[in-house]
Parts: C-alpha cells; structure tokens; sequence
C-alpha cells in the first residue's frame, strides 16, 4: 500500500513537472506499462485543470485607499513609536522618564516636594490656637486629667481626649466619646477620701493649677479643624498624678484628721523630671490632625499674647467667652499611617482612625519606668476604695450617769452610706445601733453636763470623721447627705447641751449636790 | 501613495526597476512610498485570492488582506533579500490566515450557535445550482488546511515545490506527500462528479 502511495505521489509530482528529468524518464516508462497509473493520471489533471479555472475574487479596486488609510493611521506621530494597544509599554516608558527626572534633578524636585509640604503644613496650622484657657480650666478638669487621663474636647464634654495604655504596652493619645463606662475618680470624692482641710485643699489646688498652662498649651484648634496636641501631654498627666499622690502621702504624714490608712495604701510614685521627660519629645512639635493628612509641625505657643476670647473652649464652672469648638473629630481619610518623629525614622506616631475616633500610638522611649509609673497610676483609685474599705470605725461618747437625769435619743438616716463592721467595744461603752438603711440609733440614759467638755467624736472612716473644735463647735466633713444628718444631729445635741445647762442651774439652785462622776463608755 | 505612478513617463530602466521587486523594496526602504503601492498593485490580488481559497469563503478577505499588507509595510525594511517577494508574502499570507483560522475555531468552541452549518448537499442539488468549478472550489475548501494550502499554491498561484516549502517553511519531501494527499482528496470527492470533470 506504501509502495503505491508512493507511485501516486510520484504521479502527482509527475503531474506538476517537480520529478528529476532522470525520475521523469523512469516515470514515463512505468506510466506505459500501467493503465491504473495512466488512468490515476488522468483524473489528477482534471482536477487540476479544474482548478486552474476556478474562478478569481472580482480586483478590489478600493484595496489601496483603504490600505494607505489605514497605515496612516497606525503610522502617524507617536502612534509610530508607541503604539496605543500596548500600554504597558507606554507606561513603562514614562516610568524610565521619570526615574531619570529624579536621578538627574533630585534636589530640585525634593525641594518642590518638601514646598508643596510646607504649603499644606502652612494652611493646616495657621491661626491655631490653645483649646483652653489656663486661667479657666477648673480643678475639677485638670483632676480628671490627672487621675482618669481625660480632657474634655468640647462645652458638652462628649467629645474627649484621653490619654490610655494599649494592649502592647505602649500608651495612646485618642479623641472619641466619653462613652466607655470607666469608673471615674471625682476629685471632690478625692479631696473627701483623703479628708482634707481648708489649708490642705488649698494646697492640692494650687498644685493643680500649676499644670494648667502647660495642658493649655498642649492642645491647639483652629477653624481649618485641625487639631494640634503635643505629645508632652503625656508627660504633664504623669507628673502631675504623681504630684498629687505624694501631697496625699506628705498631708497624711501632718494631719490628725486624716485617715493614714487610706494613704498608706497608695503607691509610692517616684518623682517624675519633667526636664528629663521633655528630651524625649522637642517641646514646640506637636501632631497635628488636619482633615486629610497627620504631620508633625513646630509650634511656638505664647501664651501671654493670645486674647482670652481666642480660646476655643471654656470651662462651664467658670465666667469667661464660650467659643463653639470644632464639634466632631476631624475625618481623616486615612485608616492607617505613620508620622515619623525625625527624619532618622526610628521613633514614629502611628496614628489610627475611623468615622469615630483617632487613636494615636506614642513612641516608648522609657518604657520600663514609663510602663511601671503607668501600671501604679491606673491602679491609685481602686487603692483608695480599697483603703476606705478597711477603715476602723469608732464611736465613744465619754459622760457621766445622772440618778433621774433625761435621756435623749439621737436619730439620722443615711441611706447612701455603707458602714464597715465595728470592732468589739467594752461593755461600758454604748454601742450605736445602724440598721442596713444606715439607720443610727443611740440613747444616752444621763449625762454629767461637765462632761460635754471632752465629748467628742472619733470616727476613723473618712466619710463618717469629724472632730470636735473647741468645747461646743462640731465640725462636719461628710457627704451631703451624711452632713444634713449630722447637722440634725448637732442640733439635737445642741439642744441637748442646753436643756443639760438648763438642768445644771435648776440643781445649783435647789443646792443638790451632784453625784460622784462616773464615766460612761459607749 | 496618493501619487500614482505613470509608466508612460519612465524610461525603459525605470519601468525595469519597478518591475523588479527587490528594487521596489530598495525604493521603499529608501523613503519611495510609491513603490510600496507598486508591490501592493502587483500582488494584492494573488494574496486576496489565496486568502479567498485558504479560508474557503469570502468574509475575512478584505480585513486579512489589509493585515498582510500593513504587516509587510513595518516589516520591509527587514526583508533580507534572500528568497522571492512573493514567497515571503505567501508566508505572511498564510500564517494570518491560520491567525484567523485559529481564532474562529476558538470561537466556534465557545458559540457553536454561530457556527455555519456543514453543507452537506446533494450531488443533484450541487449540479443544479453550481458549477463543476466552484464544485471543486468547495471541495478544497472542505480539505484540511495543511494539505489545502500547498494544492492552493501550487495549482491556483502556480508556485514550484521549492517555493512552496520555502513560503511555508516545509521540507520538500512533505510538500510532495500534502500536494498528493490533497489531490487524492479531492479525487475522492469528486468521483459523483466524473461527467462534469471531463
């Protein structure tokens, strides 16, 4: 079958005149001898012919204009050269373009970055100004900033700034809402825990007024709702805990009234060096948060020269201008970036945002001491309750039993008042009744009127204490509820005193003798 | 190419040299757009009709042969002066239209609703509507396209073995062999229609 195939194929070269002339000879002498080749070779050139005859396309005679409208079309200017079906060639192009831009004009073309960078730090910052006036923050404000590391952003106090601790360690500026259910030291609870006097008050108030410009300076606004905050914040919270801390440890150590136990309980805060701090972080740079960027820019602040209707918030405690601050967080687009404290690019703020909050990260440059002042800071209010809690409660009312003398009965309510266990007291001492309301029940059966001389109180828990200042006068230091009984109380005693005076004159007078005192311990 | 050329105002060299397509090439390649149209003049109508027998319709012709030209337009200047011009454009010729072949057997596979259907008519339906040439025309179409394009060359543009192993990059021997196998084919074919053959 090969064999025949190829005799066809010769056939068909034969046909077409493709065989050697000497193949040819041979082939001619085969196709004598051979009707099947002869007749094979027949219809092979009749096809042929046939298709010789087939008929040819009618010429286009338009072929050539569309032709040479269509090279000139793929074929004029850049097109040429660049042909625009291939884009990542174009692209590629123009990516080597301007790389050699770069490389050839590197300092001018950072100089325009670096100028274009200025412009928009320039509009960012221009006009911005403290958020709060120094002479207006209250002491309320700056304690809340010290203890609970919050500051109100804004007249309602719903928009925050805090200072907070991250999961990793390091600490956090972050604007939001004050919503986050944190228990919140007062400082009138504060003051009131730690029983202080007028004078002592007086003091830890002007310890706290001594931040106030340093906090005013450290956040700025302005109308193109950026915010400005320096990052030395973070260091004007520590010192300023700390300072309060060891007053409290210092007033403790002078005082009788106050309880030592609540201050025994408070953790020893190493001083904090503001100027040693202050290395950490240039003094005049602050992070500024514009609608869309975060940068670092130097401020210089004077606080001397800004008008005190520039201030764009106002304490409500205090008369002053109340300027409408920047109402909401300044969006910033976004989610995620890094401002790089020097060029170095070692120390960064990351900064994090959505629609609600703006979280910025700090750089730890002490993180041991930062990290361990922290931990002691966040846990000086859960101290203080801890301290309250273990306070020993005592109440001694020394007088005499007089034969047909009159009773009295004491009677206050103060619901809100949660009273420890009291310890085990002598038989002779009357033993104060509280019921769980906190409802106080005492009689006194007769007194030695001189006795009221030495009466006195001594309630060793600090909601509960108050003393005695001279013969007659009681001093109250409660809670409101608790002085508006007590004040009940001192009347009822002043009355008592009275009615004891009286008593005394009608005895003179009716030259009774009074019976050999004897002490009465409740 | 907006110039036609006027013989009538050559001399005899001149006319020699436009004859020649390797002197048209040189023109060209020296900055003579018009002898680019003389090359286009002289051979559209063999690339046309080999594009025509080739895909075996009518429908691609115009946009392939546009192809072919533009493509040899940027590739002139590399022509190597090495085999016949015409050889050369078989070669672009052909391969475009296994471009496009490709392309529609591709398409086909993915919408086969758009595929012609096979015409498979009846020997006496050929013979009353066709003639025994365009009967033959579309029995090589049917041909595969590996021994379609050899018999096409050889019988309908009447290029030699040689050139046609050369325009298709083929040995000699296996040109032989597609060329018969081809003509076989169409023999085949054919057979109902001896009478009209003859």
């Amino acid at each position: 079958m090969i064999k025949i195939d190829k005799e066809f194929e010769n056939l068909s070269a034969y046909l077409d005149d493709e065989l050697s002339p000497t193949e040819k000879e041979i082939f001619k002498e085969r196709l004598q001898s051979s009707p099947a080749l002869r007749e094979r070779l027949n219809s092979y050139s009749r096809i042929k012919s046939q298709l010789g005859g087939v008929k040819s396309l009618p010429e286009d005679h338009f072929f050539e204009t569309r032709l040479s409208e269509e090279i000139a079309k793929q074929t004029t200017g850049m097109r040429r050269y660049f042909n625009p079906g291939r884009p990542a060639l174009l692209f590629a192009s123009l990516t080597v373009v301007l790389m050699f831009v770069v490389k050839v004009a590197y300092d001018p073309f950072m100089e325009l970055i670096d100028e274009q960078q200025t412009n928009i730090k320039d509009f960012y910052t221009a006009n911005l100004r403290p958020l709060f006036n120094p002479d207006q923050l209250s002491n309320e404000e700056l304690f809340n900033f010290a203890m609970n590391r919050v500051l109100p952003l804004d007249e309602s106090g719903e928009r925050v700034l805090t200072l907070s601790e991250g999961e990793s360690g390091g600490d956090y500026f972050e604007i939001r809402q004050t919503s986050d259910g944190r228990s919140e030291l007062n400082l009138e609870e504060f003051a009131s825990k730690l029983n202080l006097g007028p004078g002592e008050r007086r003091q830890m108030d002007s310890i706290l007024n001594s931040y106030s410009d340093k906090i005013a300076k450290a956040v700025l606004v302005n109308d193109n709702n950026t915010v400005a905050i320096n990052p030395m914040l973070m260091h004007y919270n520590m010192a300023l805990r700390a300072d309060l801390v060891k007053f409290a440890h210092l007033t403790a150590e002078k005082s009788k009234h106050i309880t030592r136990t609540v201050v025994n309980n408070l953790p020893v805060i190493p001083d904090i060096n503001l100027s040693q701090l202050a290395s950490n972080f240039d003094p005049n740079q602050y992070i500024c948060l514009a609608p869309d960027t975060s940068f670092l820019a130097d401020i210089d602040v004077d606080l001397q020269n800004i008008n005190k209707n520039a201030y764009a918030y106002s304490s409500g405690n205090k008369n002053g201008a109340k300027t409408a601050y920047v109402g909401s967080v300044p969006s910033i687009k976004k989610k995620y970036q890094k401002v790089y404290v020097d060029s170095v690019k070692n120390k960064k703020f990351m900064i994090f945002s959505d629609s609600n909050f703006i979280k910025i990260q700090v750089p730890q440059f002490d993180a041991t001491m930062m990290n361990d002042f922290s931990k002691q800071m966040d846990s000086i209010s859960k101290e203080i309750d801890k301290a309250v809690s273990k306070l020993k409660f005592e109440f001694r009312i020394d007088t005499i039993k007089v034969p047909n003398a009159m009773s009295f009965d004491f009677n206050f309510n103060a619901p809100n008042v949660k009273i420890p266990d009291l310890p085990p007291l002598p038989p002779t001492v009357v033993i104060p009744k509280f019921d769980s309301a906190f409802n106080f029940n005492m009689k006194i059966p007769s007194f030695n009127v001189d006795s009221l001389s030495s009466f006195y109180f001594n309630m060793s828990d600090s909601l509960l204490n108050f003393g005695v200042y001279g013969n007659d006068t009681l001093k109250l230091q409660f809670n409101k509820d608790f002085q508006k009984e007590m004040e009940a109380l001192r009347k009822d005693m002043e009355r008592f005193r009275k009615d004891m005076e009286k008593w005394k004159d009608d005895l003179r007078k009716n030259n009774v003798k009074p019976p050999k005192k004897k002490p009465v311990e409740i | 190419m907006d110039n036609e050329i006027n013989k009538d105002d050559m001399n005899p060299q001149a006319i020699y040299n436009l004859n020649d397509d390797f002197s048209l090439i040189r023109q060209f390649n020296s900055g003579n757009e018009k002898a680019f149209k003389e090359l286009v003049n002289r051979h559209k109508e063999k690339v046309r009709n080999l594009i025509y027998l080739t895909l075996g319709n009518t429908d691609a012709v115009d946009d392939i042969s546009q192809e072919v030209f533009i493509s040899v337009y940027k590739k002139l200047k590399f022509f190597r002066f090495e085999s016949q011009f015409s050889t050369w454009l078989y070669r672009i010729t052909v391969n475009k239209c296994r471009d496009h072949l490709r392309k529609v057997k591709l398409r086909n596979l993915f919408f086969p609703a758009l595929t012609p259907e096979n015409e498979n008519h009846s020997k006496t339906y050929l013979r009353e509507n066709y003639d025994i040439k365009e009967i033959v025309r579309m029995y090589v179409a049917k041909l595969p396209e590996k021994m379609r394009v050899p018999l096409v060359l050889r019988d309908f543009e009447g290029l030699s073995y040689q050139e046609i192993a050369e325009a298709l990059e083929l040995d000699l021997g296996t040109v032989k062999s597609r060329i018969f196998r081809a003509r076989e084919g169409l023999r085949k074919f054919l057979e109902p229609f001896q009478e009209e053959l003859l």
